[in-house]
């Protein structure tokens, strides 16, 4: 499940910000020994620019280490600032030497390294904490006006873009859950994996987004008509959506082989280790059962398109002629 | 009228061949690679061991051609080099003492052999204290004797006053090894000239050259010029990392993931998009047991609405025909490519060029200076260590750096 978050009465209760080199540059930290000053008016922004918009990406992770959860640093480090609230200052020190130990590709630009402590987010009942991460590695440029009494000059200035977070990430104080945005680690992707260490949370944003691909892979390897249609009339059949449910009304059309070979496939493109019995409601994934019940393949090359939700094809006969192939089509429309 | 040689029916060989491989156009790479491609793998590539290898057998005549183009692109390649005066004040002249230098008798080209001067340099005057200095020399050695191609170099200094800055700088483009004396002397005689006039403090330039750093900075002024200039230059890649043990004058310790490099290594080339994590760049106690020969880096560029990428290649280069490596060959940049994304003019592209020429010149003396005030201030803080007790001194915190940008 997704963690619903209620972030109405979320304040920022502590802001520290240090500047992080880049190691391979061996370029060095600047740490500050003191919270950052803040107003209710930065508040509005530190809440509305970068803790909304990497908690309502919906990106949820889960804090991992190899043996102990306990050794993550990211856990270790937000647990005793929610255990004790002075502890805050310290602990981002940590935190930010602990980022430039990370940042070791060259392309990771160095760049202030925000940490803030955020209040009174809730969930269901629950009043929890969240710590943000958010490193800036590179500063938009914008335009200002200067008075200048005879004329009004344009000048250039660099600041921190609230547009779009760079490098995100926010801690809650429960569970190990961690949700991370980094709209530029293509290339570097140290963030996620050498920095904070976390692995995706199984939620049901994700299993829409696999069940969905294992659906449409599997409607491409069925190969007869009539055979696909079978398949699209199981599917739509359910309620109640599994990759265990999917292997087992797929079984008649595709080999074990075939189903585990996509299955294995999308768990490592997404990065899941996947729980076959997780399941999501049909309705949740009509969109992509939409898409396979609607298109039947004919040949090779040659698909049908049925978009009239009242129409259902219920057979299809597919005969080789010496010009090339015939299909007779029955088509019905439901309620008739 | 000379006999001209039909270079696709050439097979040199013997003594010629031997001459031509062991003059300092061919390098060890050329033979290297041409031995290869003939089925001999030799693990040093040493021309004491590849030239009688290579000797001993028949090139064909593409193969001959090959090291011959190769040589010829790779001298043909401008290749620049920086250093500076300080001005004894901001209000000074510098287009007479030029124009008397150039109009005298002085002559850079001087007792270089198998050239000819086809364009003498003429100073122009730019009006934003900026003179440039052009030239061009005919090569008539080997590849005439060879090839009766006539192969022309071209050189440039370039000297300005930027701003307010209390300095002359100077950005030396060269081409082949000569053109890389000429342009030596052309900047040596200039710094008389205004010292002479009174214009500069002394007519000592100064250079980033490899003695300059001490062993660890070398390859950390090297890493961070990966970091570009501002918005202009940013990195897109480091293609490639030739290191090399030649100059390194400290023996390897016994400690086995060095150790290996004993008489094994002399250059090793490390690419790949990982390079940043293998042990011999990443960490810091290494630095001392190598230095970087050559880097060549993307970086994404703009300048106003052109972007694109350029690929630049850093290393230190000498004049110096000494065999043994000269510890005071001077860093060196390259252009190696430059890939705008849109079609654009010739003009437009010579503009561009030269902006990134000056982009690359300010980084690498930023990131010089800055190498050169961090040693400063950790020789300070060691000095009041020293002074203040005679405690154990206590070693400076890693992590806190003051910013230097």
């Amino acid at each position: 499940m997704n963690t619903l978050l209620d972030l109405g009465a979320a304040k920022v209760k502590k802001v520290i910000v240090h500047h992080v080199g880049n190691k391979f540059r061996d370029e060095g930290v600047m740490l500050s020994d003191a919270e950052s000053e803040h107003d209710a008016t930065l508040d509005d922004l530190l809440l509305k620019f970068f803790l909304a918009p990497v908690v309502n990406s919906e990106n949820e992770y889960l804090l991992n280490h190899e043996s102990d959860i306990n050794l993550n640093l990211i856990k270790h480090y937000s647990s005793l600032v929610f255990k004790d609230e002075n502890e805050f200052v310290a602990a981002s020190v940590a935190v930010a030497k602990h980022l430039y130990i990370s940042s070791t590709h060259p392309n990771i630009g160095g760049g202030e390294f925000i940490e803030i402590l955020y209040d009174g987010i809730r969930i269901n009942d629950l009043e929890i904490q969240a710590i943000g991460l958010f490193k800036i590695e590179a500063k938009n440029s914008y335009l200002d006006i200067k008075n200048n009494h005879h004329a009004i000059n344009i000048v250039e200035k660099k600041g921190i873009s609230v547009d779009s977070i760079q490098k995100g990430a926010v801690v809650l104080s429960v569970d190990n859950t961690v949700f991370i945005v980094d709209n530029l680690g293509k290339k570097t992707k140290y963030w996620l994996d050498s920095f904070i260490k976390a692995i995706p949370k199984n939620t049901t944003k994700k299993y829409v987004q696999i069940l969905g691909s294992v659906t449409k892979a599997i409607a491409n390897k069925i190969s007869l008509p009539q055979e696909h249609l079978n398949f699209s009339e199981a599917l739509a059949n359910e309620d109640i959506l599994s990759i265990n449910k999917l292997r087992e009304i797929s079984s008649p059309f595709i080999e074990k082989n075939n189903f585990d070979s996509i299955v294995d496939g999308i768990g490592v493109k997404s990065g899941l280790v996947v729980d076959a019995d997780f399941s999501v409601e049909a309705q949740k994934l009509s969109k992509q059962v939409k898409q396979v019940i609607s298109k039947t393949s004919i040949s090779k090359g040659v698909n049908i398109v049925v978009t009239e939700p009242d129409l259902k094809i219920s057979s299809i006969d597919v005969q080789d002629t010496e010009f090339g192939l015939r299909a007779i089509i029955d088509i019905k429309k439901e309620g008739v | 009228m000379s006999k001209q040689i039909d270079l696709k029916g050439l097979i040199p060989s013997g003594e010629e061949l031997r001459i031509l491989l062991n003059s300092h156009h061919i390098s060890d790479g050329d033979i290297n690679s041409t031995l290869k491609e003939k089925g001999v793998f030799c693990g040093n590539s040493d021309k004491i061991i590849s030239v009688p290898l290579l000797t001993a057998m028949l090139l064909t005549s593409d193969e001959y051609a090959k090291i011959i183009d190769n040589s010829i692109s790779r001298s043909s390649k401008p290749k620049n080099k920086i250093s500076s005066l300080e001005l004894v004040g901001a209000d000074v002249d510098l287009n007479e003492p030029l124009k008397n230098l150039f109009s005298s008798k002085f002559n850079p080209f001087e007792d270089i052999p198998n050239i000819e001067v086809t364009k003498r340099p003429n100073p122009i005057f730019d009006k934003n204290n900026i003179v440039r200095i052009k030239y061009e020399i005919k090569r008539k050695d080997f590849s005439k004797d060879f090839l009766k191609r006539e192969i022309s170099f071209e050189g440039e200094v370039l000297v300005q006053k930027k701003g307010i800055d209390l300095k002359i700088e100077f950005l030396s483009t060269h081409t082949s090894k000569e053109t890389e004396t000429i342009n030596q002397r052309i900047s040596t005689a200039i710094a008389k000239e205004l010292k002479n006039s009174g214009v500069v403090q002394s007519d000592i330039e100064s250079k980033i050259i490899f003695s300059a750093f001490e062993e660890i900075e070398r390859v950390r002024f090297f890493k961070r010029l990966t970091v570009g200039q501002g918005a202009f230059l940013t990195l897109d890649n480091v293609n490639e990392m030739v290191i090399s043990r030649e100059a390194s004058t400290i023996p390897l310790p016994d400690d086995p993931q060095v150790s290996w490099m004993n008489q094994t290594v002399r250059h090793m080339t490390i690419d790949g998009d990982r390079l940043h994590s293998i042990f011999l760049i990443s960490d810091e106690k290494y630095y001392q047991y190598y230095f970087i020969d050559n880097m060549i880096l993307t970086y994404k560029y703009e300048f106003g609405t052109n972007t694109g990428q350029v690929k630049v290649a850093f290393f230190f280069s000498s004049s110096s025909r000494k065999k043994d490596f000269d510890r005071n060959s001077e860093l060196t940049f390259e252009i190696i490519g430059i890939k705008n994304e849109t079609n654009t003019t010739a003009t437009v592209k010579k503009n561009l060029e030269s902006d990134i020429l000056e982009k690359v010149r300010i980084l690498i003396k930023s990131e010089y200076e800055k190498i050169i005030k961090e040693r400063n201030q950790e020789s300070k803080v060691l000095e009041s260590n020293e002074k203040s007790s005679k405690k154990k001194q206590k070693q400076p915190d890693l992590f806190v750096e003051s910013k230097n940008d």
